[in-house]
């Protein structure tokens, strides 16, 4: 009864969303970009994605971008909570693998590139381009924490079967509207306590080492980072989703656009920049998921 | 006794006998201290190279300290301990523990990296092994290199300190530098290098002599430093044969090299050196130094008693090539001092040059002027000749008898008068009547001949105008105003002109003028006045050598003539003067010579004026007494 009621609050928020945004600005397509020479990249400091101190893997990439359409790069500072309504002009919430409109606001960009990872929900108001960098959830805890990292299994579904055991009753940090939002792996059913985190993703693993609590949901580019910066105060308890893929979005007005970066990122792999990058901001990414980039040069 | 050599009785002799002796003596002590020192430098030499390869042997024992030094902080490096610590939390490599294994992979390539000699690498390969042995990093070149049994013995080879051991492995042969690591006390892998000898050899093992061959050996037996073979056998050191250096190499015959070994301290190495025997021992044996210096000895002192000898002599040619320079040298100056006096003489003449041809040019303009005022003398001459008889005639006519004429015929004219009424037997009967009309017949007759003298004298007059007019013409015609242009004249009429200028001189001196004037006019472009000036002066000339000889009258003669030959013309001027004297010619044509004690410049001015217009002016004579003839001639063009 619950399930059907959310749905019809879903379709009814799409109905009123769509008319909602009746007079609203969309997101450049690609016309609009050229025509207005730059393109508005939407960005919130995230790993090595986006620094925030004016580089990142994204950002570089997203200047190449600029460079391929032959405009002017300009970064759009956002965050997790606001980014998808700064693309679309909708803002909407995520109710499982649907969304809920709320409302319109303005747009202001026309491209998220941020390591924004593919999420059902977040299929249902953007497109994405073809998958630039792979990823997972893992769970991190403190070091003192008597949680202890799994023995691999070879099967990924036993190994997430073997750390949600371990959730029970432990505490658990997650950033809703993002990945790492409890609700999209079940969190809950594992006894769990879970606990959202309203600061930058940045900060997770730094607030289980201050006892925020005593483990938090990470993906994998942000846990590598965590690891090298805080080396012996966090460990890794294993993987709470199967891989994943990122990518860069686009609101669903912008096709020719996102035909566009489909486009140059073909062109990336084939010279080779894209891998460049890669091993740039994420040197150790090879040793986890060396499959990915297999095809690449 | 026996007496002295009689040139011993000389003082001089005796003391350059006795500083022969002297010099003998000292050149012998020379060659033998040369000998012995000789002797000394071979050993000393066999000893520096032992001790020079025992100071590269240190020194390359130094690195490799130094390379331990490094290994072991290495192995105790915080990259090493992450990641153990990782481990120790129980991370597995599926889920975190490979970023603390990629983060020793970068702490070994930051350690290759850094680590060099010069621009060479010191480290092929750098891995990490656990003790398990298995590999955790790696970096360099990536090929397996050692088996587990031998990573294993390795490994427990090498559990306390750094050391560094040559694992051979088929017929490679690698020099490893292991280091143990541990983590909370306890071993739990060792980082093991693999050195690049090519680095070692390059810097270390290349010696600045390529003669010079070194190499490291594994040196199990620990010997001493000395040199394993090729020792001489007079050469007196103590060296080693199979360790320590208490036994004397018992060589023999003469080796071609020379090998010492070093150990390397803190390594299983030796340095081993092998040189060729000449770079140690010398290319000589000092005896044979010995021979070729007294050999040396003995040539030198003959030749400075040769040279002794030679040298006065050798001082008097100094002097006098010193001499033979100085004069050379003075000599030089002096063709100096000439060659500036030459440059100053040709500036002398150009600028004395110069200024004859001022004056020259002066003196053709004032010998111009002076012939245009010739001229206009005789042109005034010849006016005087013409005006004076008429002037005399015009006084006869003023004293001749018309006014007696006139007193007569007035006392006819009274006595008729006085008889008028009468008139006819007055003159028919008295007598003096009748004398009146026969008187009056007579003096119409006297004036009937007045009349005619009258007539006589008016044309003499007339005739004397008319000649002054056309000498006038005559003047106007050869006048300034005609310039000094050229212009198509004839030679026929500018001769018989000049005859006329100078008729009253030729008529005064009694000469008879013969003319033989080429048929038709002669035509010649020239400058008519300075021709005219030419022939005034030539005629001029031939009348003045009349004066200086005593000719009778009917031998006074001037021949002229014009002709036209060949296309060019001219004219020859004969005189029966004076004459001239072999070779006399020539030299009346410059300037300030002449037979009359004039300026000379006639004939000067005439030959610059022909010879303006490409022309000739010769001057013949048969000799003193027999005439000169002149003879100009100008070409078609002219």
């Amino acid at each position: 009864m619950k399930t059907n009621f959310s749905k019809i609050m879903t379709c009814g928020g799409l109905l009123i969303g769509l008319f909602g945004v009746a007079g609203v600005t969309f997101a450049g397509d690609l016309a609009d970009v050229k025509q207005r020479g730059v393109l508005r990249h939407l960005g919130v400091p995230y790993a090595n994605f986006v620094t925030g101190a004016g580089d990142g893997m994204d950002v570089e990439l997203m200047k190449g971008f600029a460079g391929y359409l032959g405009v002017r790069y300009e970064y759009v500072p956002t965050s997790w909570k606001d980014v998808i309504g700064d693309l679309t002009g909708k803002k909407v919430k995520a109710v499982g693998e649907d969304i809920e409109v709320l409302g319109t606001v303005p747009v202001k960009g026309d491209v998220i590139a941020n390591g924004l990872t593919f999420l059902p929900w977040r299929q249902k108001i953007v497109t994405y381009t073809t998958p630039t960098f792979p990823t997972q959830i893992w769970v991190m805890a403190r070091a003192d924490s008597p949680m202890t990292p799994i023995q691999p299994t070879g099967d990924i579904g036993r190994d997430i079967s073997a750390v949600k055991k371990q959730l029970r009753g432990r505490t658990l940090l997650g950033v809703a509207n993002t990945c790492l939002e409890p609700s999209l792996y079940r969190v809950a059913e594992t006894g769990a306590v879970v606990k959202m985190f309203n600061g930058n993703l940045n900060e997770l693993a730094p607030a289980i080492i201050n006892g925020d609590a005593e483990a938090t949901l990470l993906d994998v580019p942000d846990a590598l980072i965590a690891l090298e910066k805080w080396p012996g105060r966090v460990k890794v308890i294993g993987p709470l989703s199967e891989e994943q893929g990122m990518g860069i979005a686009f609101a669903k007005t912008s096709p020719e656009l996102l035909a566009a970066c489909n486009r140059f990122l073909d062109q990336c792999r084939k010279d080779g920049v894209y891998l460049e990058l890669v091993r740039r901001y994420y040197p150790a990414v090879f040793e986890y998921y060396r499959e990915f980039f297999t095809n690449d040069r | 006794m026996k007496p002295l050599p009689v040139f011993l009785k000389q003082p001089k002799n005796l003391v350059v006998l006795s500083a022969a002796a002297v010099l003998t003596g000292y050149v012998v002590f020379l060659i033998m201290a040369n000998y012995t020192s000789q002797t000394d430098l071979r050993r000393s030499s066999v000893e520096r190279f032992l001790e020079d390869e025992q100071n590269l042997a240190r020194m390359i024992g130094g690195f490799f300290f130094e390379r331990k030094a490094g290994m072991a902080d290495l192995a105790g490096s915080r990259a090493i301990a992450i990641y153990f610590e990782n481990k120790a939390l129980g991370m597995t490599m599926a889920y975190g523990l490979k970023a603390g294994m990629i983060g020793i992979r970068k702490r070994l390539e930051t350690f290759m990296g850094e680590r060099r000699l010069g621009n060479d690498p010191i480290y092929r390969r750098i891995l990490f092994v656990d003790m398990d042995g298995k590999i955790i990093a790696a970096a360099g070149e990536a090929a397996e290199v050692t088996s587990e049994q031998n990573r294993s013995d390795l490994l427990k080879s090498c559990a306390e300190e750094p050391c560094i051991r040559v694992i051979t492995e088929g017929a490679q042969q690698d020099v490893v530098m292991f280091a143990p690591s541990r983590f909370k006390g306890a071993l739990v892998g060792v980082v093991a290098a693999w050195m690049d000898m090519e680095t070692i050899r390059r810097h270390f093992l290349a010696p600045a002599d390529p003669s010079v061959h070194r190499r490291l050996v594994l040196n199990h037996e620990k010997s001493a430093a000395g040199i394993l073979s090729g020792l001489h056998p007079d050469v007196n050191i103590l060296s080693t044969e199979s360790g320590g250096m208490d036994k004397p190499i018992q060589a023999s015959g003469k080796p071609e090299t020379v090998t010492c070994s070093a150990p390397v301290e803190g390594t299983p190495f030796a340095l081993q050196s092998t040189a060729p025997a000449s770079r140690v021992y010398g290319e000589t044996h000092p005896r044979r130094l010995l021979l070729a210096t007294a050999a040396l000895g003995i040539l030198i002192l003959g030749t400075t008693i040769y040279f002794v000898s030679m040298n006065t002599r050798n001082r008097v040619l100094q002097a006098r090539l010193e001499e033979a320079a100085g004069r050379e040298a003075e000599i030089q100056d002096k063709n100096l001092a000439l060659e500036d006096y030459r440059r100053n003489l040709e500036q002398m003449v150009e600028e004395r040059t110069l200024q004859l041809k001022e004056v020259q040019k002066e003196l053709l303009q004032k010998a111009t002027e002076a012939g245009r005022a010739q001229m206009a003398t005789v042109v005034l001459h010849n006016i005087g000749n013409a005006v004076t008889p008429a002037m005399v005639h015009v006084e006869q006519m003023k004293t001749d008898g018309l006014e007696k004429i006139s007193f007569y015929l007035n006392r006819c004219f009274k006595d008729l008068k006085a008889h008028a009424a009468d008139l006819g037997g007055y003159v028919t009967r008295d007598p003096r009547g009748k004398e009146v009309l026969t008187y009056t017949e007579t003096l119409l007759l006297e004036l009937e001949k007045y009349k005619t003298h009258r007539l006589e004298v008016v044309e003499k007059i007339a005739s004397a105008l008319s000649y002054v007019a056309e000498i006038l013409t005559l003047e106007q015609s050869y006048g300034p105003a005609a310039a000094r242009m050229n212009e198509t004249v004839d030679l026929n009429r500018l001769m018989e002109d000049a005859l006329l200028m100078q008729a009253e001189s030729i008529r005064q001196r009694n000469i008879h003028v013969t003319k033989a004037l080429a048929a038709g006019p002669v035509s010649l472009k020239i400058g008519k006045i300075r021709l005219m000036q030419t022939l005034v002066n030539l005629i001029r000339n031939s009348c003045e050598a009349m004066d200086l000889m005593d000719a009778p009258a009917d031998g006074r003669r001037i021949d002229v003539k014009t002709f036209q030959e060949n296309g060019g013309t001219g004219f020859e001027i004969v005189d029966t003067g004076i004459g001239l004297e072999t070779g006399e010619a020539e030299g009346l044509f410059e300037f300030g010579k002449s037979k009359k004690g004039s300026s000379g410049f006639g004939l000067t001015y005439c030959r610059e004026f022909v010879e303006a217009h490409k022309g000739s002016i010769v001057l013949t004579s048969p000799g003193p007494g027999k005439g000169t003839t002149v003879r100009v001639a100008f070409p078609p063009s002219a």
